[in-house]
């Protein structure tokens, strides 16, 4: 059995070395602008305008009114019956889950006290004692049951099922505690509660799909309560002074939608709203010249890549596909996006590997990887051993939401049509395209913009690696099947062990980056903006969308 | 005036309009229907899917039915004024068209008097002082207002009046008469220099043409002042063709504010008609597709009715040579 302790009360102040960072994107949809994270700190990069540098938090000093804005309105507070945009960042401070992650991204308890694990597919969580409901009623396992069982109901229809397909049961297990059955062991489990807010199940049950919808009854623990909500384009919350945890330096929270990038910049620099999430990282610059700003950056989670169907000539020889590797230009990411992004040499990023590794342990994996820095002259020779030495045509379809992405093929296709290689670049409705790769069907080339839900490694390794996920609607677009990779995937699922489980994953890594089925692009920063006149975000993490991110900010 | 002639008239316009929206509907329904993705993609995204989830979904929204059978479910709830809910936003369609109708309505209505009045008084004083210095400034600058972006304009408004000067808010709806009008001015006079220019050119030119006629000569020669011979006589006869433009700015006003509505954040129709059409949020854009169709027919029966009021001679739902009561 393995046992969870309390998690500290304060978050400490930075971040040791090269601290992990995880981020999670949701699939951008289309005309929607995305939410993004970052891991603030001392890895990460700080930049601010003239005039925000040496601005200094104000001990005691209360923010009377947080004015936030967003790039799209999340339809619902509810993430249960809608997982997009920043549903998260608006739910999880006010309907909260029973894990959380802490500033170097290692998951902790929250509403729960802690968690046992009596057999490899049973988790037991421990509810915190004392933690009310907006309206004075105590938190309750039945709660905590509603809020999960709801989630596999096929009436329900959530789209977090499929993420919660391994859980067969959930149950009242003893006084303020709840058992989560398994189908098979699954040491990630735990992951996947950060992700889902826990309601009151007297006032969601009766509304359904319905509760947390504008206008409808919404109740919660969290340390905000909402006060206005006929609409998604503008919410208010205000303080919740019952709140179990930390009391945050913030009465109020008005929550806008502006979805243009230059219009928030504006909004900011009249001071009509002191924070933007959604800063897109070719932005920063403009952002920058937004007087009293401050933006940090912190290496992201998110991978931009590009992968090669592995079950058709000429992307099954792995000279074609090294001949790309080489012919990829790094230079193109700082060249696009400064140095809020990372060139990869991995899909995975190393801010993963937090949960299952030390930094200098990740530091030495990652040096281990096989590289292949940009060279023509290695591009032509590799090509010159393939089955193709000739060259030969192929095309790539980029979705139309991702400019970055476009330039990268186009950058790539300059440099492989030196070599012989034609590859016409073609952009396409998002729908059109993934739609496509949904049918998983003459994949060819394929890119993905991709942000883990989880900061482990094998959201990665599951999503884009795993044989049962070169299927429709899978995301092995590589169609990447390794009996080795499989059975290191099944084995790291029941192991207890940290260390072991952190070796097979290690393995994992060497064996999959080795195969190059992907090309990473790079690791997208993530970057927010705020008022650094008026306030001061701490610790910037990526998965603070996860965490209780108004405890980051302090008045100045 | 012959009654009986209008109301058939209006009985045979609406019969149009029916007409009209059922085809739309059908037409509207085919293209998304055939169009790529699904809304199940919408819906999941790219995340793990439970087959059961999928079944449910497409059970809820009969994606496993025939399209026939799927349209005729979806009309035969429309003749009842029942659109269902929203697939990507899970809220009734018509609780979203009333709350983006109260943006759109007064914004676009707000954009079409400032159209109108700068327009009309704008190509007045460039027809009466045709060829003039004047009349080139003003015509030259119109053209300058329909020849920019429409989102460069809106974000110089922004800056100028939001940011610099600070008389406007820069997003936002605002609350109550007062709060909302506050907050559409710059978006309304963004919207409006469009179609400014195209007003301007045309009353210009129907003034310069009113203004040769005999009768302008014959009411100066009876000693009318300036004003009443360029109101009651040579702007009462351009008002046909400037009814004509009225209508044709305010349908397009009504259907094309996405682009404003983005750059001032602003929740209207024209956003919701796009998301919605990129989400293949059928239900949504059927209801959308059908007001905005709806609407158009009615201004443009608006704008036929108004013939009658400017110019008496003209009769609606008579025969050409047929002369009315």
């Amino acid at each position: 059995m393995s046992a969870h302790a309390d998690p500290p009360e304060a978050f400490p102040d930075g971040l040791p070395g090269t601290s992990p960072a995880t981020r999670r994107q949701f699939l951008r949809r289309v005309g929607a602008g995305s939410l993004a994270v970052a891991v603030g700190g001392m890895a990460s990069e700080f930049l601010a305008a003239t005039g925000a540098q040496g601005a200094t938090a104000a001990a005691g000093k209360t923010l009377a009114d947080l004015t936030l804005s967003f790039s799209n309105a999340a339809p619902t507070f509810d993430i249960a019956t809608s997982f997009v945009g920043n549903i998260s960042t608006m739910m999880l401070i006010t309907q909260e889950p029973l894990v959380t992650y802490d500033n170097r991204l290692r998951l902790i308890p929250h509403l729960a006290a802690g968690w046992t694990q009596p057999r490899p597919s049973e988790y037991v969580f421990k509810l915190r004692p004392g933690v009310k409901f907006w309206d004075g009623t105590p938190l309750t396992a039945d709660d905590v049951v509603y809020s999960f069982s709801r989630l596999l109901d096929p009436k329900f229809g959530s789209p977090l099922a499929g993420i919660f397909s391994n859980m067969k049961s959930v149950a009242v297990a003893g006084a303020n505690a709840v058992s989560f059955q398994l189908a098979t062991p699954d040491e990630t489990f735990p992951y996947n509660l950060s992700l889902a807010g826990i309601v009151k199940r007297s006032v969601a049950e009766p509304l359904g799909r319905r509760y947390a919808t504008p206008g409808s009854k919404i109740v919660g623990t969290g340390p905000f309560k909402i006060t206005s909500y006929d609409s998604p384009q503008a919410v208010t919350l205000e303080r919740f002074d019952g709140y179990w945890g930390t009391k945050p330096a913030i009465e109020k929270v008005s929550i806008s939608v502006i979805p243009d990038e230059t219009t928030r910049q504006l909004a900011m620099r009249s001071g009509s709203t002191i924070m933007c999430y959604d800063v897109s990282v070719d932005q920063i610059p403009a952002w920058l010249q937004v007087p009293h700003v401050a933006v940090p950056v912190a290496p992201g989670l998110e991978t931009a890549y590009l992968s090669f169907d592995l079950s058709q000539k000429p992307w099954n020889d792995i000279h074609v596909r090294r001949a790309f590797a080489y012919a990829w230009n790094p230079q193109l990411v700082k060249a696009v996006m400064g140095t809020a992004s990372t060139p990869a040499t991995s899909i995975i990023p190393p801010g993963m590997w937090g949960n299952v590794l030390s930094a200098s342990q990740v530091t030495a994996l990652y040096a281990r990887i096989a590289k292949y820095p940009f060279s023509l002259a290695k591009a032509a020779a590799e090509l010159k051993a393939s089955s193709s030495p000739k060259g030969f045509s192929a095309s790539i379809a980029i979705p139309n939401t991702d400019p970055q992405l476009e330039k990268a093929a186009l950058s790539l296709s300059q440099n492989l049509k030196s070599i012989g290689v034609k590859l016409n670049v073609t952009v396409e409705p998002q729908g059109a395209w993934l739609a496509y790769q949904n049918k998983h069907k003459n994949l060819g080339l394929q890119v993905q913009d991709h942000g883990p839900d989880f900061a482990d490694p094998i959201d990665y390794f599951q999503s884009f690696y795993y044989s049962k996920q070169a299927v429709p609607n899978g995301q092995n677009t590589a169609n990447y099947r390794s009996a080795a990779f499989d059975r290191l995937l099944a084995q790291q699922r029941g192991e207890r062990n940290k260390q072991v489980r952190g070796r097979q994953l290690s393995q994992m890594l060497l064996l999959a980056t080795n195969s190059l089925a992907y090309l990473p692009f790079w690791w997208t920063g993530f970057a927010i903006s705020y008022r650094a006149d008026k306030m001061r975000y701490t610790n910037l993490t990526s998965l603070c969308y996860l965490q209780t991110w108004p405890d980051h900010i302090t008045a100045v | 005036m012959d009654y009986a002639a209008v109301s058939r008239f209006l009985l045979r316009r609406l019969a149009a309009l029916v007409l009209v929206l059922v085809i739309i509907s059908f037409v509207v329904f085919a293209l998304l229907s055939l169009a790529p993705g699904s809304e199940i993609d919408v819906l999941l995204g790219t995340r793990p899917r439970s087959t059961v989830v999928v079944d449910a979904l497409q059970r809820e929204y009969h994606l496993n039915q025939p399209f026939l059978q799927r349209y005729g479910q979806w009309l035969g709830d429309a003749v009842r004024l029942r659109f269902g809910d929203s697939v990507s936003q899970g809220v009734p369609v018509t609780r979203l068209l009333s709350q983006r109708l109260a943006i759109t309505v007064p914004l676009a209505g707000l954009a079409w008097a400032v159209t109108m009045l700068s327009g009309v008084a704008i190509g007045i004083a460039a027809a009466l002082r045709r060829q003039r210095m004047l009349d080139r400034t003003l015509v030259g600058a119109s053209i300058v207002g329909v020849s920019a972006p429409v989102f460069a304009t809106g974000l110089f408004l922004l800056y100028l009046f939001g940011v610099a000067l600070d008389w406007f808010p820069v997003y936002g709806t605002g609350s109550g008469v007062l709060g909302r009008l506050y907050h559409l001015a710059l978006p309304s006079v963004a919207l409006a220099l469009t179609g400014t220019a195209f007003v301007v050119k045309l009353t210009r030119a129907a003034m310069i043409s009113a203004l040769e006629q005999d009768y302008i000569v014959f009411a100066r020669a009876r000693g009318l002042s300036p004003l009443r011979v360029i109101v009651a006589y040579a702007l009462r006869n351009a008002l046909i063709p400037i009814a004509t433009t009225a209508g044709i700015v305010l349908g397009g006003l009504l259907s094309g504010t996405v682009i404003i509505e983005v750059t001032f954040a602003l929740p209207g129709i024209g956003s919701l008609l796009v998301d919605s059409v990129n989400n293949k949020d059928i239900p949504v854009v059927q209801a959308v597709s059908l007001l905005v169709a709806g609407l158009i027919v009615v201004v443009n029966l608006l704008t036929d009715l108004a013939y009658m009021v400017i110019d008496p001679r003209i009769r609606v739902g008579t025969r050409p040579g047929v002369s009315g009561g």
